[in-house]
């Protein structure tokens, strides 16, 4: 999928500035991408925009040349189920068992009655799911309520939904803000081969400059809702990179 | 804390977790403080509302306790422990409370099943539209009488439409309890964090998908202990409509109670209480097991065909037991007399005259439901003191908490239109007994609710003073009460509006207020002022759902 913002702004209802203004960059398939920033740079905002959850109010996004903002029903809900999306806080409902949180990736391919049909009878496609969750070792959770889990394993469990969605392109915000260094490379590592192996693409938000330039192909610099550079990972210096987080009064205002 | 939230608290009685209503209370402590400030307003208002309130209902200015009545009620109470048994009379109880349950059953279920439909409805538009065919906000007004009418009003217009038919009674729980479960749901499912639905969402869930997987699992839980929570009252309910002419131990109570044969009485009364505590054990053990460790017990309650079986015996038995025959809403008879209801009903009876009457009765029916929370937290304080379960305790404290849970239990287990006819043997008839009744009953219902408040107050302090030497009395006053006055507040003001639907029955058994009004009517089968007066008592109960509201509001915010 190639998804592309044409100078896509967004004010929030009742903000006095815009959080991001004037995006524009595409991502092709195959290709894995870095958002870097400092909090409040935009970073959330423009991952909710490409995942949908948010609707630019200025400029468009276009996935496969085809504007969002265009899609309506049956079309809109394909498209979307070739996005997957994996937050910082998870979003996962706590009281399924880990085999429904994983299933819940394939909602947007499923009807309404096989998805009730698979709660009811404790899953469809027990191997698939048994499958994804086994790639990252928590196998044996299968059948456990997923609010029963340490962190650690739920942070795998969100990565199995979307795994098990098998999406052309994954979003992912900040997925390893709250993990160990040892843990953050592992899922870095595999959502790299998983977009490698599968031509996806993915657009990623981190923290940490490093593993941006170890996992990612292309680094987008945000400072204040703009783009401060675009450039393939190792081309970027070390002069821009802290630029980025230098203290700057519109950058962080408030 | 939001209003959706607190207001949830209050509808759902603290069913919910310790640990959020823990965090209730601190929030509500520090707003109480503020409060402080005028904290003499308040009092002068709240003596001017007694005042009124006691000259309403008539004290002191006639004869009020009927003092022969002492000897009946010493009988009364004597009988408890004798009550009368025969091979007959027990199989006439096996009847009764077979019936009982079975309307409860049915009742709960049906309610259970449309709020949960309309609930779902009239979820609000924050999880992204998923009402369609009705606007929500039609749904919520619409379901406004319908749950501020009485089951017992229910019934009496039912039976005017359907005749005598179990239906009538199943309807006439079903109706509120339906309108109300509906409003708990539908914030039950705004309360749910947005995230999982939105992120179901993105990845190209629908609207219905994502709530199935996202917000419904998640508010399931407290959905499970709202529906049995309902059951609990539709056991009451199911009882208190015997004395509309449904059958069951409600019924049975009345009829003894007409001779009076109070052994008899008695005989019908037990098994009623027994089944208030069955249900009240077994719905805060279900409870209690949905948290926890998993053991075999556990995993099976959790699973929801195990519900859906039962759920379906239980209903397929109340069904057999009560004869349900559905084709006779619309039947021939249902359809004829539904045009009578028309045209006897409309338009309601609004002339001066009948104002006149309506105006002293109306206030008289607000009086009764302020008098009645005034004697119920008078009760109701030192009996949830006594039956609170703290964790420092001695044998004694141990065996005061069962006395007081079960004088709590009796008091809310018995409907309050008995009450009424015990009080009134002792009390002149009018507003003082229905009040006094009312009150007896309200004190069972929130000395249970306090009881759970101070178990989940912070008790160091109180310790801290005991261990300086201070008397539990003065301890409690100093560390206890100040903490627990401002849910204590809350819990009143919401008892409150369920009161003033309860006025209803004591004012028919203990004539007071609009309630005796509606037994001279109907005694007339003057229709269209049966419905003026029913209009005039919803317009009072919405004013006391605002006022109620606006003054938690201003207590909590």
């Amino acid at each position: 999928m190639i998804l592309t913002f044409d100078r896509v702004g967004v004010r929030y209802p009742g903000a006095d500035r815009d959080a991001v203004t004037g995006v524009s960059f595409s991502v092709s398939p195959g290709e894995r991408v870095g958002l870097l920033g400092s909090s409040g740079s935009g970073k959330s905002t423009l991952l909710n925009v490409a995942a949908g959850l948010v609707t630019p109010t200025e400029g468009q996004l276009f996935r496969n040349s085809i504007a969002l903002a265009a899609m309506r029903g049956a079309t809109r809900r394909s498209s979307d189920s070739l996005v997957g999306m994996v937050h910082q806080q998870l979003d996962l409902t706590g009281s399924l068992l880990v085999i429904h949180n994983v299933n819940a990736g394939m909602l947007g391919q499923w009807s309404l009655m096989k998805s009730l049909r698979s709660l009811w009878f404790g899953s469809l496609d027990q191997d698939k799911a048994h499958e994804t969750l086994a790639r990252l070792g928590i196998a044996d959770k299968l059948k456990t309520r997923t609010d029963e889990l340490s962190g650690g394993q739920q942070q795998r469990v969100a990565l199995a939904r979307v795994l098990r969605q098998q999406p052309e392109f994954i979003v992912a915000d900040e997925p390893v803000s709250a993990v160990d260094p040892a843990w953050s490379h592992e899922v870095l590592s595999l959502l790299s081969s998983e977009v490698t192996a599968r031509k996806a693409s993915l657009l990623v938000s981190l923290h940490d400059v490093d593993l941006a330039v170890q996992f990612c192909d292309r680094l987008i610099g945000l400072r204040s809702g703009q783009v401060a550079f675009d450039l393939p990972a190792e081309r970027v210096s070390s002069t821009q990179l802290s630029s980025l987080y230098s203290l700057d009064r519109v950058g962080t205002a408030r | 804390m939001s209003d959706v939230t607190s207001r949830l608290f209050d509808v759902t009685l603290a069913e919910a977790g310790t640990q959020r209503r823990g965090h209730q209370h601190r929030s509500q402590q520090s707003n109480w403080f503020a409060l402080g400030r005028r904290r003499s307003a308040w009092l002068v208002a709240a003596i001017c509302v007694m005042l009124w309130t006691g000259v309403e209902l008539g004290i002191g200015r006639r004869a009020l306790v009927n003092g022969s009545g002492f000897t009946e009620l010493f009988k009364f109470v004597r009988a408890s422990y004798q009550p009368a048994v025969s091979v007959d009379l027990l199989r006439t109880v096996a009847d009764a409370t077979l019936i009982t349950l079975a309307y409860a059953v049915l009742g709960t279920m049906l309610s259970v099943l449309g709020g949960l439909v309309f609930g779902v409805l009239s979820t609000r538009a924050r999880h992204d539209r998923l009402t369609l065919p009705i606007p929500g906000k039609v749904l919520r007004v619409l379901a406004i009488p319908v749950r501020g009418t009485h089951e017992a009003l229910w019934a009496l217009l039912l039976v005017n439409i359907l005749g005598i038919n179990p239906l009538v009674a199943i309807l006439a729980i079903a109706l509120p309890f339906g309108a109300v479960s509906m409003r708990v749901f539908a914030e039950l499912f705004e309360a749910q964090p947005r995230d999982p639905f939105d992120v179901l969402r993105a990845s190209g869930a629908t609207r219905w998908q994502a709530f199935f997987y996202g917000v419904f699992p998640a508010a399931a839980r407290d959905l499970g202990s709202y529906a049995f929570y309902r059951f609990e009252c539709a056991i009451r309910a199911s009882a208190v409509l015997g004395i509309v002419g449904a059958a069951g131990l409600g019924q049975q109570i009345y009829l003894s109670s007409l001779e009076p044969n109070y052994r008899e009485m008695w005989t019908f009364l037990w098994p009623l209480v027994a089944l208030s505590a069955l249900a009240d054990t077994l719905s805060s053990t279900l409870r209690r097991s949905a948290s926890g460790r998993p053991n075999r017990f556990r995993r099976m309650i959790r699973q929801p065909s195990s519900w859906l079986v039962a759920m379906t015996v239980s209903a397929a038995i109340a069904w057999w037991k009560l004869g349900v025959s559905p084709s006779s809403l619309w039947a021939e008879r249902a359809r004829k007399e539904f045009g009578f209801v028309r045209q006897n009903f409309l338009p309601p009876e609004f002339s001066s005259d009948h104002i006149r009457v309506l105006w002293p009765a109306a206030r008289q029916t607000i009086a009764i439901s302020i008098g009645s929370i005034i004697v119920s937290l008078i009760a109701a304080v030192p009996l949830a003191l006594l039956s609170a379960r703290l964790s420092d305790q001695r044998r004694t404290r141990i065996a005061a908490s069962w006395i007081g849970r079960t004088i709590l239990l009796i008091a809310r287990s018995i409907p309050p239109a008995i009450w009424a006819f015990l009080v009134v043997l002792v009390l002149f008839p009018g507003p003082l007994p229905a009040t006094v009744a009312l009150g007896i009953y309200n004190a069972g219902v929130l000395g249970r609710l306090l009881a759970e408040v101070v178990e989940n107050l912070d008790h160091r302090p109180r310790r801290a003073l005991r261990a300086t030497g201070a008397s539990p009395l003065v301890a409690n006053a100093y560390a206890t009460l100040p903490q627990a006055v401002p849910s204590f507040a809350t819990y009143s003001l919401y008892r409150w509006e369920v009161a003033m639907r309860e006025t209803i029955v004591v004012g028919v058994a203990a004539a007071g207020g609009l309630g005796a009004h509606i037994r001279q009517v109907m005694a007339a089968f003057a229709y269209d002022k049966l419905l003026a007066t029913v209009l005039v008592l919803l317009a009072i109960t919405g004013l006391v759902d605002v006022l109620s509201s606006t003054l938690r509001k201003r207590l909590l915010s």
